[in-house]
């Protein structure tokens, strides 16, 4: 790169007849691309970290678009519902199957008691119990009962019921649904 | 040795700034970024699963309720009672949505039916949300955002300037013991 343009210096070679005697160095400004990645690399960064990437990122998980509604999602665990599984902070917890009955999605049978997944309860248990052991050390760390449901648009009521009472038995009783904000 | 010298000279004098490094960190950044980005917003709405309450407290609750909104979600309506008395009577309100995905004009009449029910009782701002177990998730957060504020570009902003409609929303069916 020359000092004043920014080129890049390439050495073309003369082709045809008579050609190979001379060559000839032809300057390659590269500044407006460097210009262009530097804003593209900023603002890509800065969306970024501008929300919470298990949130927006999930390829399985279409979210709902809704209209009014500009709230923030806060630091709390996530609880993420595609067509496929149960995720708990990205982790997965449970299977989701299209029940052969109805052709509807559903948990198996083997994960139900009752109305409840207990699998989904003990896990989310034990994220409720840390916070709040960490509250008794640090009580401006107040542990509100609150989890962001992350679930596909396309999910039916049905599927939600039991991960919902599951998370009220956990000590969760504040649902924080995340969706598409369209404003 | 006097060769290399003079080579060593040239480059400085040239001033060549190696920017090969450079790009191949941003080339790689760029597609990586780009892949993990969000084009869009998250925002989350907020509900709260029913608590039962307490035997001893039990005594202390008005019967009837003195405001009872319910939003009944059927498969193919979006249904409106308040202060029903008869559990089973009709609606107040009711919106008929045969398609599978609500329609702006269907959301926009149940939140304008729900403004005139802030109107009537401004102070209010419990909400009970009962969906039927095959309606889509979709359909129910639509619902629980046009139940919970009113839009910033909305008349009725002069009336609720902090723009609470029903925000303490409870989902129905369920039940937490």
């Amino acid at each position: 790169m020359s000092a004043g343009g920014g080129g890049q210096v390439v050495k073309a070679s003369k082709f045809g007849r008579g050609g190979g005697a001379t060559q000839k160095e032809v300057h390659l400004n590269l500044t407006p691309m460097i210009d262009l990645m530097t804003i593209l690399v900023v603002y890509l960064i800065m969306s970024f970290s501008a929300d919470p990437a298990t949130l927006a990122n999930s390829k399985d998980i279409q979210l709902s678009e809704i209209k009014i509604t500009q709230e923030k999602p806060g630091e709390v665990s996530v609880l993420s519902l595609s067509p496929k599984a149960v995720l708990l902070d990205g982790r997965e917890i449970l299977p989701v199957i299209v029940n052969p009955k109805d052709g509807q999605l559903d948990f198996p049978d083997s994960a139900y008691s009752g109305f409840e997944l207990p699998l989904l309860k003990d896990a989310l248990g034990k994220i409720s119990e840390n916070a709040k052991a960490v509250e008794k050390i640090n009580p401006s760390k107040k542990f509100k009962g609150e989890i962001i449901i992350h679930a596909d648009r396309g999910v039916p009521f049905a599927v939600l019921k039991p991960v919902m009472r599951s998370a009220g038995n956990a000590g969760f009783r504040t649902l924080k649904i995340a969706a598409k904000g369209l404003n | 040795m006097a060769k290399r010298a003079k080579v060593d000279t040239e480059t400085e004098e040239g001033g060549d700034l190696n920017l090969t490094p450079f790009l191949d960190v941003m080339i790689t950044l760029i597609p990586f970024l780009m892949l993990t980005a969000s084009f869009f917003s998250v925002v989350v709405l907020e509900a709260k699963l029913p608590t039962p309450i307490k035997p001893e407290t039990m005594q202390n609750v008005p019967m009837p309720p003195p405001f009872d909104l319910v939003i009944q979600v059927p498969k193919d309506s979006i249904k409106i009672y308040l202060n029903n008395k008869d559990p089973l009577g009709p609606p107040q309100f009711s919106v008929p949505t045969p398609d599978t995905a609500y329609t702006a004009a269907q959301l926009d009449d149940f939140h304008n039916k729900l403004v005139e029910i802030k109107k009537q009782f401004p102070k209010e701002e419990r909400l009970a949300l009962d969906a039927h177990p095959s309606v889509r998730w979709e359909k129910i957060s639509q619902i629980i955002d046009r139940a919970r504020n009113i839009g910033s570009d909305e008349p009725a902003v002069k009336d609720f300037p902090d723009r609470r409609l029903f925000p303490n929303i409870a989902m129905k069916g369920v039940y937490v013991p």
